[in-house]
């Protein structure tokens, strides 16, 4: 125990003198923030503890905010940043080639029926494009592709080990659940359900180019600037994130809460597939609901 | 020495070279107290606790290399070159050297049988170097009795430094030759 002493107060600091490893122990009693490095720069064994008044409101929103950021601080661990990047090359780099096709032709199919059917220009198609592409088509479609390919992939991954009683053995490694198993697969989701969002609409409006003008598609793809906006692409990332992280977060939930048995894991794979496309349709309309 | 303390009144100090019996009424007990001893060691030595789990407990989606670096690599993280040859030297004791040690490296759980398995999971806390070994009774059996002679050696060696706490079901068996036993609050110390 330390002794305080008569602390001396000036400016809202309050030094006390010991050593250091007691007050390490003693000073969560005061809530202090502690300044060791200013310590072992003077080179005495005095510690500054300053005091924060707004301490209450800095403790509220940690504890808010701690369900997100305890299982990102998983990511200072090498093996749960090593399941982040293997989901997104499985999610993200696999299908790229997938979704760079489905988009292209997206694209074309798209300026097409708008050129050769309802009679608009191409410019005015390629600008109608750019704006149901980015807006609505390509995140929905890309998390549709995400769910398809991944989502079952997950559940069915989690399942697995749920009745093989691997969970079980994690956890008696002392790793948890979260930060190595939730965590690094909803990230890996989302931020792969992103670039494919994007990619997918640059295909789509390179399709509707090559289709719409030909030979002088270069003239085109130099235009795009004036048919998108910040706001188009911004939404496409903010839609693709949002679809990605319920996707990926329901995939994890109806993984791990299978029941004991081998049938449980293709039973959670196809609900995990049906939950994850109601998901994206639910989250779709309540996003144009909340835009209207 | 460190006090091994459980919620449901279990108090038992552990001392290195020791080995312990935990005492459970049934199998579903069994389980609950290897998860509480596995979460107060942890909680003392994270990533220093050797699991020895008679079913494996490997991941398998996991290769055997990663299964065995997982909870060092997680908890302590430490060159890979230091990892790798503590695991070639405890595959050495064991006998597994050249390719045929590549190939197990790289091959998944699920294609290995169930010694293999129980072998793996000795060499995992080799690897972990162990501070704490903790053991269910199906794979402490199996190490006395049926074990191939490397393996009880590489044991012996780890159970030499560290405390052995062995979690089963009713008395243990005279031939376990376990020094002492953590009585249930409610039952006499064999």
């Amino acid at each position: 125990m330390i002794s305080i002493g008569a602390p001396q107060t000036r400016g809202g600091l309050i030094g006390l003198a010991g050593n250091k490893n007691q007050l390490g122990a003693d000073c969560q009693l005061f809530q202090y923030c502690m300044s060791t490095a200013l310590c072992d720069k003077l080179q005495r064994q005095v510690i500054v503890f300053a005091v924060f008044p707004e301490a209450f409101p800095c403790r509220m929103l940690r504890r808010l905010f701690s369900p997100l950021l305890d299982p990102l601080s998983g990511l200072r661990h090498a093996p749960a940043r090593r399941v982040l990047l293997k989901q997104i090359y499985f999610t993200g780099n696999e299908a790229a080639l997938l979704v760079l096709l489905v988009g292209f032709a997206l694209g074309g199919i798209v300026v097409a029926m708008l050129h050769g059917q309802y009679g608009q220009s191409q410019e005015a198609a390629l600008r109608l494009l750019a704006s149901l592409g980015f807006k609505e088509i390509s995140p929905l479609l890309a998390a549709i592709i995400l769910v398809a390919r991944s989502s079952s992939a997950v559940a069915s991954e989690l399942a697995t080990m749920q009745v093989h009683g691997e969970i079980r053995s994690l956890y008696r490694m002392g790793i948890p659940l979260g930060a190595y198993l939730i965590m690094p697969r909803v990230l890996g989701m989302t931020i792969a359900c992103i670039g494919l969002s994007f990619y997918l609409a640059v295909a789509a409006q390179l399709g509707g180019a090559m289709l719409g003008a030909g030979a002088e598609v270069t003239y085109q793809v130099i235009e795009f600037d004036r048919m998108l906006t910040l706001e188009q692409v911004l939404t496409c990332m903010a839609k693709a994130a949002l679809f990605g992280m319920g996707t990926s977060l329901l995939a994890c939930h109806v993984g791990l809460r299978v029941g004991p048995y081998v049938t449980d894991i293709p039973k959670a794979s196809s609900r995990a597939v049906v939950r994850g496309l109601s998901a994206i349709f639910v989250l779709d309309f309540m996003w144009s609901l909340w835009l209207s | 020495m460190v006090v091994l303390k459980l919620a449901d009144g279990i108090e038992q100090a552990l001392e290195p070279g020791q080995r312990y019996w935990l005492v459970c009424g049934h199998e579903q007990q069994m389980q609950q107290r290897f998860d509480a001893c596995a979460e107060v060691l942890n909680a003392l030595a994270p990533g220093a606790v050797g699991a020895l789990e008679g079913a494996g407990g490997l991941l398998s989606n996991l290769r055997v290399w990663e299964n065995m670096i997982l909870p060092v690599w997680y908890h302590q993280p430490q060159s890979m070159a230091q990892l790798e040859s503590r695991f070639e030297a405890v595959f050495g004791q064991l006998g597994l050297e050249g390719d045929a040690l590549k190939r197990l490296a790289a091959a998944l759980p699920p294609g290995l049988d169930r010694e293999r398995k129980r072998q793996l999971v000795l060499v995992r806390a080799y690897v972990q170097q162990a501070r704490f070994l903790l053991a269910d009774q199906d794979w402490y059996d199996w190490i006395t009795h049926a074990a191939p002679h490397a393996c009880q050696e590489v044991f012996a060696h780890l159970a030499q430094s560290a405390p052995l706490v062995v979690v089963g079901v009713g008395a243990p068996a005279l031939s376990m030759q376990l020094q002492e036993i953590i009585p249930m609050p409610q039952t006499a110390a064999y």
